[in-house]
């Protein structure tokens, strides 16, 4: 099996606080986020395939009343 | 791992059936400088293949790199089956194993095993040395490609990893970015769907809306009172009366119509009844027309048929009298013929007695013949002379026979009392005692013996006479035999003779008899000649008779079928006038047809005529009544269609304004419902969870952002290190006399080679030659190696295929002198090459530790044979 290439994580972290560009909280969010990614699929664990799905029902939602709509139009023809 | 710190160096590797290589090579390898030099197409290169197959399979290298790099087909050589490839190395002092191994047909698997440290090398490390462990000519041409550099450069900084997270959030963005286009994409279609529906719907309630003011009633009620003729106020002027009074119409019209129809029907069936009878009556007509034609004709005819009827009588007539006359003639000579055979049978009787006789005759006749010839008398004589001669030479047989057993008996006596003297050797006679008795003996005994001879001679003879005069005797007797038997024979017939004469009748006489007889013959056949005669004539009458009967009979035959014609004709007249009506056309005589049913039958053609010029008038007027009905039928039915179609618009003018009403209801209160209901709040739903994605995506921006920073600074902080060592490494290799430094620069992610010319300007790398391109990528690759594999794993190593390539002499002196031992101090470096000018260099400034090989010839069957030439 390929191991992993190692990322410097220590040294990003040290970089970001240096920047002072992210407090405390967001720091551990993005590193959180990184350590995530290098760990599993980010595909399916952040929950875009669930929006995605979602999405889909709304609009499938959207597109069967339309439809009903225009059967009804239809009928009354 | 990292904290593992172990010095790594090959000593060396024994390589079997790999590539070019067939059965085993075996090498040492010198930490510094190892060189195998030999011609084309001898295993060099393989040699270096096998070494880094053996470092990739035991470093865990990815198999996908270790394909891109090697030819599954060719790994194994072409006359093997297993290519196996063992190194031997040094870590920390320490001796340890690596080997691997693979068979033909197995796509890619193969087996490895390393005892030692080799192993435990990050896998980050061995995938940057994969490349550096690979420089080989074909590698270094990899530089050619930006992503290439890119590719080696970011293992060589240390930022793949880091490069490899940023395009994964890269690839999040665009794929959220994609998903966000997408709904974007579908809401935009479902708003264009419903705006589309909500247009259509509104079109369709303009034009209800309009078709329903296009319903005029004053007009219906105008043309109405038009087609009925009557005031537009005897009209209702509500829709609802008004279809109820066009109902009442349409079916008053339809009643009337009804009515026609059925008349019309009626009229068509009389029609059709009289066509029916105008058709018979023709048929009719046409039948008298035909059978009158055919009448007069055949009527003509049938007079001829008494004279043709007398005839037939007179030929029957004549025909009787003439089987009479055959019938009496063939009486005639049926009498004659028995006669005539009667004659026959007799005679034949009587010839056959003649013959009798006859045959007696000869018998009697050749018999006394034979007794003429035996001569009876003489043969008697003869045989008692024999018989007589016999008893005399039997007799003499006898005494003969006496005297010679006497003669034997006394020879006996003398033989005995010879032998006696002689066996006593006596002189004298032992019977008579006399003294010459011997000698006497002796002679008595001859002559005797000389008798005794003469006389069996003597009764030779006689018994070879009898032995004749017994055969004579026998013959004689034979021959006395036949003749008694002839006389015995003669005897017989006599008597036969005489009994079949008187038997016959006939004159005892043989003679007599036998004339008598041929001429009582000789008169019979005269009278059966006459006879046959006779019945000739009587034959050659018949004949004529019946040749008369056959003409008379034909003509009889002909007569007969001209009768059986006429009758035909009259049956066929007769049979007409049954089928025209006259019951008693069967029994009535011609001439009645002739005279009376004729004229009646004409008088009826006349009558038919008459009756059909009043049927075809019938017709006629029958014809024009249905025309009238037919016309007054259409003109109603089109009233009535006119007055359906006008209550069909009529209905459908109230049904439209009954459905305007529903719809009108319909449309006010689904779209309401759908706009202001169901679809709104989805369509707000979406638009709400889409902020969502644009968060999510702002914060893979930044994120971004931030790494792509943080691995620019990184390599910046690297590359200075990195340009240092270039410098140096070129300084071994390259002298350009304008572009002096190249020098590497990170530009958005990824790297450029860059030159200084004389003047200090910074020139992209494409001003080079091509030559010198190539000695800049050798010594990026050489920096690359050292710069990257000085971390905390002490291992290195350097695999050059053909360096000269690049090189011109002064470039591979001092690729010799000057690059080799920069490099080998660094790491351990293995070249391959054909060169003898670089060969040649390389023997003259080998560094300390080097070890050279020289490839001296190479076979298919047995692989490259290596010499070691240093030290």
């Amino acid at each position: 099996m390929r191991q992993e290439s190692i990322f410097p994580l220590q040294d990003f972290k040290a970089f970001l606080k240096e920047r002072k560009l992210l407090d405390e909280n967001a720091i551990k969010e993005v590193i959180d986020f990184i350590v995530f990614l290098t760990q599993s699929n980010p595909d399916k664990t952040l929950s875009l395939e669930e929006l995605r799905k979602e999405y889909e029902r709304l609009l499938g939602s959207a597109q069967r009343t339309l439809d009903r709509l225009r059967i009804r139009i239809e009928e009354l023809r | 791992m990292k904290d593992v710190k172990v010095m790594i160096r090959l000593k060396r590797v024994k390589i079997r059936n790999f590539m070019g290589i067939r059965g085993d090579v075996e090498l040492e390898l010198s930490p510094t400088l190892t060189v195998i030099y030999g011609p084309n197409w001898t295993g060099k290169t393989s040699i270096l293949n096998a070494i880094q197959w053996c470092l990739c399979c035991n470093s865990g290298t990815d198999w996908r790199t270790i394909m891109r790099i090697f030819d599954e087909n060719k790994i194994v050589n072409e006359r093997a089956n297993r290519a196996f490839v063992t190194i031997e190395y040094e870590a920390n002092g320490e001796k340890y194993f690596m080997w691997a191994r693979t068979k033909r047909g197995t796509e890619w698997a193969f087996e490895k095993e390393d005892n030692g440290p080799f192993k435990n090398i990050p896998i980050g490390r061995v995938e940057f040395s994969d490349f550096i462990i690979g420089i080989t000519h074909s590698q270094i041409e990899r530089f050619l490609s930006e992503e290439e550099l890119k590719g080696c450069l970011d293992l060589v900084f240390g930022v793949k990893s880091l490069k490899e997270i940023i395009e994964r959030i890269r690839e999040l963005n665009s794929n959220a970015l994609d998903v966000e286009e997408h709904i974007v994409r579908e809401i935009f279609k479902v708003k264009e769907r419903l705006e589309k529906l909500y247009f259509e719907a509104l079109e369709e309630y303009e034009e209800r809306r309009n078709n329903i003011k296009n319903i005029d009633l004053e007009h219906l009620i105008r043309e109405l009172s038009d087609i009925l003729d009557k005031p537009i106020d005897e009209l209702p002027q509500e829709s609802n009366k008004l279809l109820l009074y066009l109902k009442e119409i349409c079916t008053s019209i339809d009643d009337e119509l009804k009515k026609i129809r059925d008349r019309k029907e009626r009229a068509e069936k009389e029609l059709r009844e009289i066509i029916s009878t105008y058709e018979e009556r023709k048929r009719e007509l046409e039948e008298i027309e035909k059978f009158l034609e055919e009448a007069e004709s055949k009527l003509k005819n049938i007079e001829e048929l008494q004279k043709f009827e007398n005839t037939r009588e007179k030929l029957e007539n004549r025909i009787k009298r003439l089987q009479t006359i055959l019938a009496e003639l063939d009486e005639k000579k049926f009498k004659l013929s028995l006669e005539l055979d009667e004659s026959r049978r007799k005679r034949s009787s009587k010839e056959i007695i003649l013959r009798r006789l006859k045959d007696f005759r000869e018998n009697i006749i050749s018999i006394n013949k034979k007794l003429l010839e035996l001569n009876e008398r003489q043969r008697s004589q003869r045989l008692s002379e024999v018989l007589k001669r016999l008893e005399e030479y039997n007799e003499s047989k006898k005494k003969l026979g006496e005297k010679s057993e006497n003669l034997s008996e006394e020879l006996d006596l003398l033989q005995k009392a010879i032998s006696y003297m002689k066996r006593r050797n006596l002189r004298e006679c032992v019977i008579c005692g006399n003294r010459e008795g011997r000698i006497r003996a002796e002679q008595r005994k001859k002559e005797l013996e000389m008798t005794h001879k003469e006389v069996i001679e003597e009764l030779n003879k006689l018994e070879l006479e009898i032995e004749k005069l017994n055969e004579e005797r026998k013959e004689l007797e034979d021959k006395v035999k036949e003749i008694k038997e002839l006389r015995n024979r003669l005897e017989e017939l006599g008597n036969m003779l005489n009994n079949f004469l008187r038997e016959k009748n006939l004159p005892i006489d043989l003679e007599q008899a036998i004339n008598s007889l041929a001429f009582e013959l000789d008169q019979m056949r005269k009278n059966e000649e006459s006879m046959k005669e006779e019945l000739q004539s009587i034959e050659a009458e018949i004949k004529h008779k019946n040749e008369e009967l056959s003409k008379i009979l034909n003509n009889l035959r002909e007569v007969n079928e001209k009768i059986n014609s006429l009758r035909q004709e009259e049956n066929y007249i007769r049979r007409k006038l049954a089928e025209l009506g006259y019951s008693n056309a069967w029994s009535i005589s011609l001439n009645d047809i002739e005279n009376k049913i004729i004229p009646e039958i004409e008088k009826r053609r006349e009558e038919l005529d008459r009756t059909l010029s009043k049927l075809s008038e019938e017709t006629k007027s029958k014809e024009k009544e249905i025309n009238e009905l037919m016309k007054r039928y259409n003109d109603l039915s089109r009233k009535l269609d006119v007055l359906r179609k006008k209550k069909r618009t009529l209905e459908n003018n109230i049904r439209e304004l009954q459905e305007f009403r529903n719809w009108q209801e319909f449309i006010e209160k689904e779209l309401e419902n759908v706009f202001v209901g169901a679809i709104e709040d989805i369509l707000e739903k979406i638009e709400d969870k889409l902020s969502h994605i644009e968060k999510y995506r702002a914060f893979l921006n930044r994120v971004h952002e931030y790494l792509c920073e943080f691995a620019e600074e990184y390599v910046r902080e690297n590359i200075e290190e990195f340009n240092s060592m270039l410098k140096e490494v070129c300084s071994t290799l390259y002298d350009h006399p304008e572009f002096r430094e190249v020098y590497i620069k990170p530009k958005e992610g990824r790297y450029k080679i860059c030159v200084k010319d004389s003047l200090g300007n910074e020139l992209d790398e494409r001003v080079l030659s091509t030559s010198c391109r190539d000695i800049v990528r050798l010594a990026i690759a050489a920096t690359s190696s050292i710069i990257g594999l000085r971390g905390e794993e002490e291992f290195s190593i350097l695999l050059i295929d053909e360096p000269q390539s690049h090189l011109d002499s002064t470039h591979k002196e001092k690729f010799v002198t000057d690059f080799l031992p920069k490099v080998c101090r660094e790491c351990q470096i293995i070249i391959a090459t054909m060169d003898d000018e670089l060969w040649k260099l390389i023997q003259e400034h080998t560094p300390n530790n080097a070890i050279l090989y020289k490839i001296e010839e190479w076979s298919i069957d047995e692989g490259p044979k290596i010499k070691r030439v240093k030290p």
